[in-house]
């Protein structure tokens, strides 16, 4: 996956009140506030218009940029210890490594583990350095945090700096609520409605394993998935 | 007229000015006006769909007979728990501005909400939150398109994101995040419209609740719908959000704008979501039923995207684009993943290939796709991947070629001057002369006269085979005893009032 940063956001110091809602929701924590005034990082922004978006007083305008900026997170393919690690990271995760987990960017799973595995320690790194989190900023947030959660590692929010101070933003909440995980008698209680829990586990399972068995049987590594 | 069953063409709706859409003064033609597009109308397709009343069958719009059903609907629901001290939240979402390209029903509803719980309860801290898809400034678009603000008063009305912070609400299955905004007041009011919408995701399962884990839920609720269960499944998430002790602490009552695939029908509300459920599945089983069922029927095909809305929500006789390329009986809960869902796209591999035969493809009568008129705002890439692509105009490209959620788009579709040379050029590779227009038309649907000869041919054994062998099928899917419902009181009256 190659990202696209083909527009900036821009901000009017005439009309920012340095209300610092553009840095608590920035996935990537790209904007500080000094002086009351919001201040964007461009080295990290993906142009994703979150803050253009929430700001209330219209203070941000999204500026084409001249030449579009490429993110690409490039996966170690000729170390196959590597690509072990990453197949045994994503099917801890119930994901498999070829499948989208970013519908904007077309990230795949094995994008984002091979930069866990690589020590990206912050989603907001993560997003800055992968191009997750560029689009609609919502949808791939569960399968990134499946994947710190399987590599063992609960990842700190990034703050922002306000005046040189470190603030707590809102970009995500820790949060993984997982069909498999859920309990039994819940199932069963809301079946009788048309809901087929065993059924789609089932489908998604298979769907998964069918496939590590191809790649299993091509490059001959040993690997089933778990729940 | 052209003859007894193929009409002159629906004048859409005006294309809407947007943060998300071309300039409107670029769109100079549209699509109903390119030479041979003809109409084809719900009463000569389905006869027994029941009579809309905005617009109805003559094309008039007649506001005040929203305001009256809805005061009358709103004066039966029970109140009496709100006390005139108490603030109030009425929780709408932006899809109901969008219903056949006229938010003005939507709009008219939400006001009649906040004007009668005044007249029955005394209360004056009513307040307007209106929920997002993945545009996160449509809602606030709306409010000021509708003059929202004004009438609500100073701060009362205004959009929530799933950006904007959000509270741990704990459920059956897990705790879950909700938009703190939704929830500030003591009571809430769930104002939403029962077209069937995203029944690629929820499956018409529960339908109703759908805006619990949606739009008013935190991003990583939604994440976990769409990611997290499966494709019968998802909607779970909703259903536990709703019947959580925190939101069932404030739940008052809830108020639908209901339509049909050929316009606005009644209003409806209840202080039993699920009750009201069992109207609007059983309504859309019998009329978007009908009409989704002949989409899969369709063959080879150029469609013309026309409307002021992102490329999954356009509208086709009521229907969204997503639904109609998703080619499957989505009512089906057999059915396990549909030509289009997110639970299927993530399974497609670097080349565009499905990684797994169980994933059905987008509808193979698609030919072509012909973009006149989109918003961006939603991932789309997945269908120029999948079918040729022709955007018309620079100012159209532009507006996906900027999309964050659409870089790549344009790396998999052309561009053409203007729409009768996009058309020309979609007639020459897609080799047929049929198509359907996604302009968000009321009352029918505008096609080529080709396409609308065998939507006519197919519609009566449709209507029957959708009567006589889903409608059962997709009743006891869910549980559902629909001969019970149809017979029930309530139902009845509710129908014969759909059909006044």
């Amino acid at each position: 996956m190659v990202g696209i940063v083909n527009e900036i956001p821009r901000v009017d110091p005439n009309k920012c009140i340095g209300c610092t809602i553009c840095g608590s929701v920035c996935p990537t924590a790209a904007i500080s506030v000094v002086n009351r005034k919001a201040v964007v990082d461009y080295s990290r922004c993906t142009g994703c218009r979150a803050c253009f978006e929430r700001c209330p007083e219209d203070a941000i305008t999204m500026e084409k940029l001249p030449k579009p900026r490429l993110i690409q997170y490039k996966i170690r393919e000729d170390d196959p210890e590597n690509l072990k690690k990453i197949d045994e990271l994503c099917r801890r995760a119930g994901l498999h490594p070829e499948q989208i987990i970013c519908f904007c960017t077309g990230t795949r799973a094995k994008e984002v583990a091979q930069a866990i595995l690589d020590g990206v320690k912050t989603i907001e790194d993560l997003a800055a350095l992968v191009g997750v989190r560029s689009g609609c900023k919502v949808e791939c947030m569960e399968p990134i945090q499946r994947l710190y959660e399987a590599a063992g590692i609960k990842p700190e929010r990034k703050p922002f700096m306000w005046n040189g101070k470190p603030m707590q933003g809102y970009q995500w909440y820790w949060n993984i609520v997982y069909t498999f995980r859920i309990p039994e008698k819940v199932k069963v209680k809301y079946e009788k409605f048309g809901y087929r829990f065993s059924d789609d586990e089932r489908v998604i399972t298979e769907i998964v394993e069918q496939e590590w068995e191809k790649i299993k049987e091509a490059k001959n590594i040993n690997r089933s998935l778990s729940k | 007229m052209k003859g007894a069953k193929i009409h002159d063409p629906i004048v859409p709706m005006p294309p809407v000015q947007s943060p998300y859409g071309p300039p409107v003064d670029k769109i100079t033609m549209r699509a109903y006006q390119l030479p041979g597009i003809v109409s084809v109308r719900f009463t000569d397709l389905f006869p027994e769909f029941p009579q809309p009343i905005y617009p109805d069958r003559s094309g008039n719009k007649n506001i005040k007979i929203i305001r009256e059903l809805a005061e009358d609907r709103l004066r039966r629901v029970d109140m009496s728990m709100i006390k005139s001290n108490d603030s109030i939240n009425i929780l709408g979402s932006h899809h109901g501005f969008t219903l056949f390209g006229d938010g003005a029903p939507y709009a008219e509803m939400l006001k009649t909400i906040r004007d009668i719980i005044i007249e029955r309860t005394g209360a004056k801290d009513i307040r307007l939150r209106v929920g997002v898809g993945l545009r996160h400034k449509e809602a606030d678009m709306w409010i000021k398109y509708f003059k929202l603000d004004e009438y609500f008063g100073k701060g009362r009305a205004r959009g929530i994101a799933p950006l904007d912070p959000g509270i741990p609400v704990d459920t059956e299955i897990g705790t879950l995040y909700v938009l703190r905004d939704a929830f500030d007041a003591k009571w809430i009011v769930h104002a939403h419209n029962s077209d069937v919408r995203e029944v690629h995701f929820h499956r018409h399962i529960d339908r109703a609740v759908k805006p619990f884990a949606m739009s008013y839920a935190r991003l990583e609720t939604r994440a976990t719908y769409h990611f997290n269960f499966g494709p019968r499944t998802a909607n779970i998430v909703a259903r536990a959000i709703f019947e959580s002790p925190f939101v069932q602490s404030k739940y008052t009552f809830s108020s639908f704008i209901v339509p049909s695939p050929e316009g606005i029908v009644t209003v409806d509300a209840d202080n039993n979501l699920y009750a009201l459920n069992d109207r609007i599945t059983l309504h859309n089983f019998r009329t978007y039923g009908k009409i989704m069922t002949l989409y899969t029927k369709l063959k080879d095909f150029i469609v013309v995207l026309d409307f002021s809305g992102p490329i999954p929500y356009q509208f086709a006789g009521g229907v969204i684009f997503a639904n109609f390329s998703s080619n499957v009986d989505l009512f089906d809960l057999d059915v396990e993943f549909p030509g289009y869902t997110w639970y299927s796209e993530m399974f497609y591999d670097e080349l565009g290939h499905p990684m797994s035969p169980r994933i059905n493809p987008v509808h193979p009568g698609i030919k072509a796709i012909v973009i006149n008129l989109a918003w961006g705002g939603y991932p789309s890439v997945f269908w120029s991947q999948q079918v040729p692509t022709i955007i018309v105009g620079e100012h159209m490209a532009e507006v996906l070629r900027r999309d964050s959620q659409n870089r790549e788009f344009l790396r998999h579709a052309v561009v053409a001057d203007d729409l009768p040379t996009a058309m020309e050029f979609a007639y020459k590779f897609a080799k047929t002369d049929k198509v359907i227009i996604f302009d968000g038309a009321a009352g029918g649907i505008n096609v080529s006269k080709s396409l609308a000869e065998e939507m006519l041919e197919l519609a009566p054994k449709v209507s029957e085979e959708v009567d006589n062998v889903r409608i059962p099928k997709w009743c006891k899917q869910r549980g559902m005893d629909c001969e019970a419902i149809k017979n029930s009181e309530k139902y009845k009256e509710w129908y014969e009032n759909i059909r006044r």
